[in-house]
C-alpha cells in the first residue's frame, strides 16, 4: 500500500529486535527454573535414602531399595499386568466422567431451566464424601469392572462439571456482542466463542479430574474387588512389604505425573493463547 | 450543516429514537442525520447513552420509540454495510491477529484466497504486518485497537461505527492513531460515527459534532468543525477556528451536565 513510510522498515527491525530479547528472556528463566527443579530432586532423593538407610525396612526404605523392589515386582511380580489393568480402568473413567461431565457442564451452563432442575442434585452428590457411596454402588452394580469404571467416572466426574460449568457462564458478553455485530448466526457463535472461551476450563476440569480418578481408582480397587494396583499395595501393605508398597505408590505418582503433564501439553495445543508458564 | 454535506445524501437516519432500561430513560427523542462520507462525532459525559445509541445504528438493541434507517431501509439487526470497532478492542483471544481480522469475513463465507488478501490488505495498512501470528494478550493496548480498526476496514464497510475506540491507549498512542485514522479516513471516506469523551479528539477528526447531554441522553447542539482537509492533528491545533469552537463546545458540556444550570 501507499502507506509505507520510512519508518515503518526501522519499526518493524525495532520490534524484532524486542521480541528476540525477549524469547532470550523467557529462555533464561526456563533453564533456571529446570537447575532449580534437578537440585530439588536431588536435595529430595538423598534426604529420602539417608532417611531410609538409618530407620529399620519394616519402617521406611532407602529410594534405591525401593527402585529395585520396584524392578522386581515389574519383571517378576504381578505390578505390569496391574498397572496395564488399573490404567485401562482409570482412562475408561476419566473418558466416561469427562464426557459426562462436559456435557452436564454445559447444559448447565447454557440453558437456565436444565439449571434449577438439576443443579441442586450436583451440588448435593458433590458435597457428599463419594467414598461413602460405594456401598450403595455395590449393592447395585456388584463388584466387577462395571462397579469400578462407575466409581472412577463420579470421582472424574465433579471437578469437570463445575469446571465446564462456570466456563459456560464465563463467556465475556462483550464478545458475543463482538461476533453478534458480525452476524454471527448460533452456529457460529458456538463454532467461534462459545467453544473456544470454554476450552480452558475443560482443560482444568479434566486436570483435575485425573487426580481425583487416580484416587477413585485406588478406592474402587480396594472396596469392591481387590484387583489391579490397589491389590499389589494391599498385598504389600498386609505382608509388611514396605518396600514393595513405596514402589506401588511412586509408580502412582509418576504415572500421576506423566497424565497431567499430557494434559498440559493438550492444553498448549487446544489453547495455545492461554500461556500459563510464561509469566504475563 | 455545510452545503457539501446537505448535498450529499442522508446515510444514516435516526428518527425520534428513545430507550429505556426499567424507569431510566437512557435516550430521549434523538434526531441525527448522517450523510454519505461525513465524520461525525458523539461527544458528551460518561452515562449520555453514547454506546446506546451506537448498538442502536448497528441494531444490537431495538430503540423503544423511533427507528434507524441505513440507506432508507430500517435497521432491526446488524446490517452488511456496517462494521463496529469497540472501545475494550473486542478480539478474541483464541485468535491470532490474523484470525481475528478475517473473521467477520469467515462468518460472510467469502472465499479464502479473497479472505487472505483482505487481511493482508488490513493488516498493512494499520501498520501490523509481522504481528499476523500473534495472539492479542501479546500486543500493546494501541497494537490491538490497530487490530479492531483492520477487521472493521478489511470488510470495506460503508459505515464505520467507532466506540471511544482510543479511549483506553495512553496519551502518545493516542495522537497516532488519530493521525492514521485521519489519512485513512481521507483516502477511503468511509460514513464515520465516532464516539468520544475528547474535545480535542472529536475536533481533530470530525466534519460535525454532536454534542449530548445525560439524563436523559438528548442532542444538545450539532456542530460543524470548518477546518479544511487534509488535516494533521498539528494543523487543526494552528487553525484560527480551533480555540474558539473548543471554547463553545466546552461551555455547552458544562451546561449539559448541569453545572450551569
Ligand atoms: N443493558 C443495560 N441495562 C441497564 N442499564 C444500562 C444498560 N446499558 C446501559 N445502561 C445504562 O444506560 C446509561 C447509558 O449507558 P451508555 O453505556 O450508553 O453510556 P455512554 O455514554 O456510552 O457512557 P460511557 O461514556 O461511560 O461509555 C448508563 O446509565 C448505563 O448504566
Ligand atoms: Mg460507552
Amino acid at each position: 500500500m501507499d502507506m509505507q513510510n520510512p519508518l515503518s522498515d526501522t519499526r518493524s527491525a525495532l520490534r524484532e529486535r524486542v521480541l528476540e530479547r525477549r524469547q532470550r528472556a523467557a529462555q533464561k528463566r526456563r533453564n533456571r527454573f529446570l537447575l532449580i527443579r534437578v537440585l530439588s530432586f536431588v536435595v529430595v532423593l538423598g534426604a529420602w535414602q539417608i532417611y531410609g538407610l538409618n530407620t529399620i525396612d519394616l519402617i521406611f526404605s532407602p529410594f534405591t531399595d525401593v527402585i529395585a523392589h520396584l524392578y522386581q515386582l515389574l519383571v517378576y511380580g504381578p505390578l505390569a499386568a496391574a498397572i496395564v489393568y488399573s490404567v485401562s480402568m482409570f482412562l475408561g473413567g476419566l473418558v466416561i466422567g469427562s464426557i459426562v461431565g462436559i456435557l452436564l457442564g454445559v447444559a448447565m451452563g447454557r440453558f437456565a431451566g436444565f439449571e434449577a432442575a438439576v443443579g441442586m442434585y450436583v451440588y448435593a452428590i458433590y458435597s457428599t464424601p463419594l467414598v461413602a457411596l460405594i456401598p450403595l454402588i455395590s449393592l447395585w452394580f456388584g463388584f466387577g469392572i462395571e462397579a469400578q469404571l462407575i466409581i472412577i467416572s463420579m470421582f472424574v466426574l465433579f471437578p469437570v462439571t463445575i469446571a465446564v460449568y462456570n466456563g459456560v457462564r464465563n463467556v465475556d458478553a462483550s464478545l458475543t456482542e463482538v461476533a453478534r455485530s458480525f452476524r454471527a448466526n448460533e452456529m457460529a457463535m458456538w463454532r467461534h466463542v462459545i467453544i473456544p472461551s470454554v476450552v480452558p476450563y475443560i482443560v482444568t476440569g479434566v486436570s483435575q479430574g485425573v487426580a481425583m480418578g487416580l484416587v477413585g481408582m485406588f478406592i474402587s480397587e480396594i472396596y469392591t474387588a481387590l484387583s489391579g494396583m490397589g491389590q499389589v499395595l494391599a498385598y504389600s501393605a498386609n505382608s509388611y512389604k514396605t518396600a514393595d508398597m513405596l514402589a506401588v505408590l511412586l509408580t502412582v505418582m509418576v504415572l500421576g505425573v506423566f497424565f497431567r503433564a499430557v494434559i498440559e501439553k493438550l492444553r498448549k495445543r487446544l489453547a495455545p493463547w492461554f500461556n500459563t508458564d510464561t509469566g504475563r | 450543516m455545510t452545503a457539501t454535506a446537505q448535498a450529499r445524501p442522508p446515510k444514516v437516519v435516526a428518527t425520534g429514537i428513545s430507550k429505556w432500561y426499567g424507569a431510566l430513560e437512557v435516550l430521549h427523542n434523538v434526531t441525527l442525520e448522517i450523510h454519505q462520507g461525513e465524520f461525525v462525532c458523539l461527544l458528551g459525559p460518561s452515562g449520555c447513552g453514547k454506546t446506546t445509541l451506537m448498538r442502536t445504528l448497528d441494531g444490537l438493541i431495538l430503540p423503544d420509540e423511533g427507528s434507524v434507517q441505513l440507506d432508507g431501509a430500517l435497521i432491526t439487526s446488524p446490517p452488511r454495510q456496517a462494521a463496529v470497532v469497540f472501545q475494550q478492542f473486542g478480539l478474541f483471544p483464541w485468535k491470532t491477529v490474523s484470525q481475528n481480522v478475517a473473521f467477520p469475513m469467515v462468518l460472510d463465507r467469502l472465499p479464502p484466497t479473497q479472505i487472505d488478501e483482505k487481511v493482508k490488505w488490513a493488516i498493512d495498512l494499520v501498520g501490523l504486518k509481522g504481528f499476523e501470528a500473534a495472539y492479542p494478550d501479546r500486543l500493546s493496548g494501541g497494537m490491538r485497537q490497530r487490530v479492531g480498526i483492520a477487521r472493521a476496514l478489511a470488510l470495506g464497510p460503508e459505515l464505520l461505527l467507532m466506540d471511544e475506540p482510543f479511549a483506553s491507549v495512553d496519551a502518545y498512542t493516542r495522537e497516532l492513531l488519530q493521525a492514521e485514522l485521519l489519512s485513512i479516513w481521507e483516502r477511503f471516506r468511509q460514513t464515520v460515527v465516532f464516539v468520544t469523551h475528547s474535545i480535542d479528539e472529536a475536533i481533530t477528526l470530525a466534519d460535525r459534532i454532536v454534542v449530548m447531554k445525560a439524563k436523559p441522553g438528548e442532542v444538545l447542539h450539532i456542530y460543524d468543525v470548518p477546518i479544511e482537509r487534509p488535516r494533521t492533528i498539528a494543523s487543526v491545533r494552528r487553525h484560527p477556528a480551533y480555540e474558539p469552537l473548543r471554547a463553545k463546545i466546552w461551555e455547552d458540556m458544562l451546561t449539559g451536565s448541569g453545572r450551569e444550570m
